[in-house]
């Protein structure tokens, strides 16, 4: 195996790493507000591509212009995650909090039916059929990245990818409203006598979670085709490298989601028959050695 | 969520099938007749033949009149979930309330599981999706013919085709079930008696999502020609991935198998392949008459060559019920067995006897490019027309130990 090789194969896992640490990370960051698996993300994420790609058909028959489908596309990565990210704070007003008080499985159960019932429906409205969504012009070709030449686009998603889970990090532990939400997460009583809001932190918190994942499914748009159930196997891999993380942990989602993404792509060189069973197996060594994640602080120590 | 959904799913089909498998129902022989379309509704394959199947075996039996024998047909929708043992446990189901003929099957791990059931059950299969040669290799039985197409066919047309032009040094790109395992050894056998090889093969999920270090590994070793042995969605997207990589800059990328509706998703990446199809909806008077109806019916949409083969299929089977007057799969069988046909669909067709396979023309198609193409989902060629002789394993070469 060439140097020059195994680094185009850590790109090959960065850019996937990203998608995962981009749907890890609003997993995570839903869970340890509002202790809520949420098996609606792959969802979400699905939703996101559809929400680009028919805006991308909606600009296309309004406007001829060859150049405004790759503006959308720009638009999109925030314009996109915003209509995802109210659609599920709707829901979380909605549905989901009249079940805080219960027993996890019922949101848990309540997500689930969720995913049935938005991919059935996103089933009917475009057909199992996938729609294509090409990559925008601008980011098309390759660039050398010195060893080899490498997708514009790919390089673009780790970027892209890497601003975001910054900036999520930066915010939650940086900044007043972070300390707001750290604290909310550790003592929601305490806070809420404090005088701050804590349902409305909340209901902000989900959304945000929501939008994570949409943003990845824009972002995965151009490279696979948008169809309803294109969330079903990301999401069992995100689940993992949450476990692995550190449920609630969001250093731990980004680390993990992205080392799982180079270690799913070196697998799949190695031998690649195990490629998609790694995740797995590395998180059955997690949970027995460090049940709480590698970055989690055990439920005991809370 | 696919596996989570499929465990409750299981349950109740297994419950449903110990229920129900009693009394073999011995229906009267003046209740309706049944066919179970068996075939993917929802996943990878739903495109090439799902609700498009469904449509195009109503079509079949609404043309024949709606009933045979004096009896009413009616056609039973099973969703296999792309899972060996979900369609076998749904086929059994079926058999046992009385259904007649199992059809479509596409995803060859469903079509070996069901021609499984029918040779046990002694109930007739006729499977279109599926493309293992297996089937009429090591898995033939008396009660399941093969009807459109195999994976022979294609690594005879489009295998040999490619490396007697030149591209020697394949590479493999392989989903990892039995569909892909027989397509990799019938790609290997056409390749190598055109003097070419297989210099590596890489075996991944179905449904793989990221085929890029497949593409880098790929691109490092060399070959002259990049293989996408799999179907539906994981061609479009591995060929998705090897553009982005630009192999197509520096090897040849043959695609073993490509249906209509993987171009109808993404023209730009699969124009200037050339492939091997059974049939193609614009290649005479007959099938274009035939596609223009699927199409009024479909909102436009052609049918691809499995949903019109499940057509044809169910036409034929139709009038062998009629013609031996019985729907007894012994008669059938007896009936069909040598017998020479054309529709549609089939071009010289025949059920040849000695191994259950279906022989018709098959066709080497250009896909053209979106500039090209005189009208909607007008995307194939035809630049060959291959005879059945020589488009399917000759007899005298078939595994089948013929055992009836």
């Amino acid at each position: 195996m060439s140097p020059d090789y195994l680094l185009t194969q850590i790109f090959n896992g960065l850019a996937s790493g990203a998608f995962y640490a981009l749907l890890a990370l609003g997993l995570s960051v839903i869970f340890g507000m509002l202790r809520v698996v949420n098996f609606a993300h792959g969802a979400m994420y699905m939703l996101g591509a559809f929400a680009t790609y028919y805006g991308a058909q909606f600009v296309n028959a309004r406007v001829a212009d060859p150049n405004a489908a790759q503006v959308w596309f720009f638009a999109s990565l925030l314009i996109a995650p915003a209509v995802v990210g109210l659609f599920g704070i709707l829901l979380e007003v909605t549905l989901l909090r009249r079940l805080y008080g219960l027993d996890p499985i019922y949101s848990l159960l309540l997500t689930f039916a969720l995913v049935l019932i938005i991919e059935d429906l996103m089933r009917l409205a475009a057909g199992p059929l996938g729609s294509p969504f090409a990559t925008p012009p601008v980011l098309a070709g390759v660039t050398n990245i010195g060893f080899t030449l490498y997708p514009t686009y790919k390089l673009f998603v780790i970027v892209i990818s890497l601003i975001v889970c910054a900036l999520a990090w930066f915010i939650v532990e940086r900044t007043p409203i972070g300390a707001r939400i750290r604290a909310a997460t550790e003592n929601p009583v305490l806070v809420r006598a404090l005088g701050i809001d804590v349902r409305r932190l909340v209901t902000i918190t989900f959304g945000v979670g929501i939008a994570l994942a949409a943003l990845a499914g824009v972002l995965n748009a151009p490279q696979t085709n948008v169809q309803p159930n294109m969330g079903d196997t990301i999401i069992i891999y995100t689940f993992a490298i949450v476990v692995i993380g550190g449920l609630g942990s969001i250093v731990g989602s980004i680390v993990a989601g992205f080392a799982l993404g180079l270690l799913q792509t070196i697998g799949a060189v190695v031998f690649p028959p195990i490629s998609t069973t790694l995740i797995f197996i590395v998180m059955v060594i997690v949970i027995v050695f460090r049940p709480a994640g590698l970055f989690g602080k055990p439920e005991s120590a809370r | 969520m696919r596996f989570s959904r499929s465990v409750p799913a299981a349950l109740a089909v297994a419950l449903l099938s110990s229920s129900f498998s009693v009394p073999p129902a011995r229906a009267a022989d003046s209740g309706p007749i049944k066919i179970a379309l068996i075939t993917d509704m929802s996943g990878v394959y739903a495109a090439l033949a799902g609700p498009g199947a469904v449509e195009a075996v109503k079509m079949a039996v609404d043309d024949f009149g709606g009933k045979v024998l004096g009896r009413q047909i009616i056609v039973d929708v099973v969703d296999h979930r792309n899972q060996g043992p979900v369609a076998q446990a749904k086929a059994r189901e079926e058999y046992d309330s009385g259904a007649e003929l199992a059809l479509d099957m596409t995803n060859s791990a469903t079509a070996i599981a069901v021609a499984g059931v029918a040779k046990d059950k002694h109930k007739l299969a006729i499977v279109t999706g599926g493309a293992s040669s297996a089937l009429t290799g090591a898995n033939c039985n008396k009660y399941t013919y093969h009807y459109a197409y195999d994976t022979y066919a294609l690594a005879n047309s489009t295998g040999a085709n490619i490396t007697a032009s030149g591209g020697k040094k394949w590479y493999g790109i392989v989903p990892d079930y039995a569909f892909g395992a027989q397509m990799l050894t019938d790609f290997t056998d056409a390749v190598q008696r055109k003097g070419g090889e297989f210099v590596h093969s890489d075996k991944m999920p179905l449904g793989t999502t990221d085929f890029s270090s497949y593409m880098i590994a790929a691109k490092n070793a060399h070959p002259d020609v990049l293989g996408l042995l799999n179907a539906g969605a994981d061609t479009v997207n591995s060929m998705k991935a090897a553009k982005q990589f630009q192999l197509d800059k520096q090897m040849k990328i043959a695609v073993g198998l490509l249906f209509l509706s993987d171009v109808d998703a993404l023209p730009d990446v699969f124009a200037g392949s050339r492939i091997t199809t059974s049939w193609y909806w614009n290649e005479d008077a007959a099938a274009r008459k035939w596609a223009d109806r699927y199409a009024k019916a479909m909102h436009g949409l052609r049918p691809t060559d499995i949903q019109a083969a499940d057509y044809s299929a169910t036409t034929q089977w139709l009038n062998a019920v009629k013609a031996a007057g019985t729907t007894d799969a012994d008669a059938i069988v007896k009936y069909l067995d040598g017998r020479q046909f054309n529709d549609f669909y089939a071009h010289a067709g025949e059920w040849r006897a000695r191994d259950h396979r279906v022989t018709h023309e098959m066709y080497v198609v250009d896909v053209l490019s979106k500039d090209k193409i005189k009208e909607p989902h007008g995307w194939f060629k035809i630049v060959q027309t291959i005879p059945p002789s020589r488009a399917f394993r000759p007899e005298s070469q078939s595994t089948c130990k013929k055992d009836w």
